[in-house]
């Protein structure tokens, strides 16, 4: 019984050390409404701010993007189709 | 694109004046009214050499004299579009009583044809991080590893290109990054859109 478990646990251990390229840690975000720029005193659109912490070698980079809302949906979109991808392995 | 906005801010702070209006009439020398029209889509871009050199010989005046209207158009320009002028009677009100009125009724409606699009391209370029252009994802199933030779685990690559609509002077303005999600990270993202997409319709509600 307790080999089982330790074989398992090793596993587990191994497919955790499996190479991953540019691995995801994190995401932060923000959103809100732009009021006004330089160029247009009212503007009244919502932007979207991601920032994504990626593993790079032994440190991290921070990516930095700004979405609109449509681009939002289409992202959103996006990762469902690829969660629904990755269901089909299970 | 490789446009620079720079001398457009600073002018964009000023108001316009009596000598931007006497600048202006000098567009009563152009040969016809698309003449008009042209000079005041390109003025409103920012000046350039090539643009005071043509308005020159268009309407045959000396270059400083040229290079003094391209700057009152692109001023009265972005006035229209920073306060948002939608209205002939907003537009027309900009101009003083002595100013001819034939060539202010249709300086009116060149600003009022080309706002729509001059508003758009301003939402477009303003200030901002690098925009997510385009999204394209992968889903890989890992067979194999140095650390186990039989596994079967799924894992999501996916490339996000971002454009950068201001880059810094010999800056790319495209850029891409290729990021891998194991699955349980890929759950976590669509839980944070989740409830980005819950609070956006709160926000879109009120």
């Amino acid at each position: 019984m307790n080999t089982i478990n330790n074989t398992a646990a090793l596993c587990r251990l191994a497919l955790g050390q499996t190479l991953m390229v540019n691995q995801l840690l994190d995401m932060e975000w923000k959103f809100g409404v732009t009021v006004g720029t330089s160029e247009i005193q009212k503007v009244g659109n919502i932007f979207l701010q991601l920032k994504l912490v990626v593993r790079k070698g032994n440190s991290t980079e921070n990516v930095y993007m700004e979405l609109t809302l449509p681009q939002f949906y289409n992202f959103l979109h996006e990762m469902e189709r690829a969660k629904a991808s990755m269901e089909c392995f299970s | 694109m490789t446009r620079r906005r720079l001398t457009s801010h600073v002018n964009m702070a000023a108001a316009l004046s009596s000598e931007d209006f006497n600048n202006l009439q000098l567009l009563l020398k152009a040969p016809s009214k698309d003449a008009v029209r042209d000079v005041c889509v390109q003025s409103h871009k920012g000046p350039s050499r090539q643009l005071t050199e043509n308005m020159a010989s268009t309407l045959s005046i000396p270059a400083t004299q040229a290079a003094q209207l391209v700057r009152s158009l692109h001023v009265l320009s972005h006035h229209v579009i920073f306060h948002n002028l939608s209205s002939p009677e907003q537009i027309l009100a900009v101009f003083p009583e002595s100013f001819h009125s034939s060539l202010k009724n249709l300086i009116t409606k060149i600003l009022l044809e080309n706002s729509p699009t001059w508003r758009t391209e301003a939402v477009s370029d303003q200030v901002s991080l690098p925009q997510l252009k385009d999204l394209n994802w992968r889903v890989d199933l890992v067979t194999g590893s140095d650390s186990i030779s039989r596994m079967s685990v799924p894992t999501c690559l996916v490339q996000l290109k971002m454009e950068d609509p201001c880059p810094s002077a010999g800056g790319e303005s495209v850029s891409t990054v290729t990021v891998e999600l194991s699955r349980e990270s890929l759950d976590t993202i669509l839980d944070g859109l989740g409830r980005i997409r819950d609070q956006l319709s709160v926000v879109a509600g009120k």
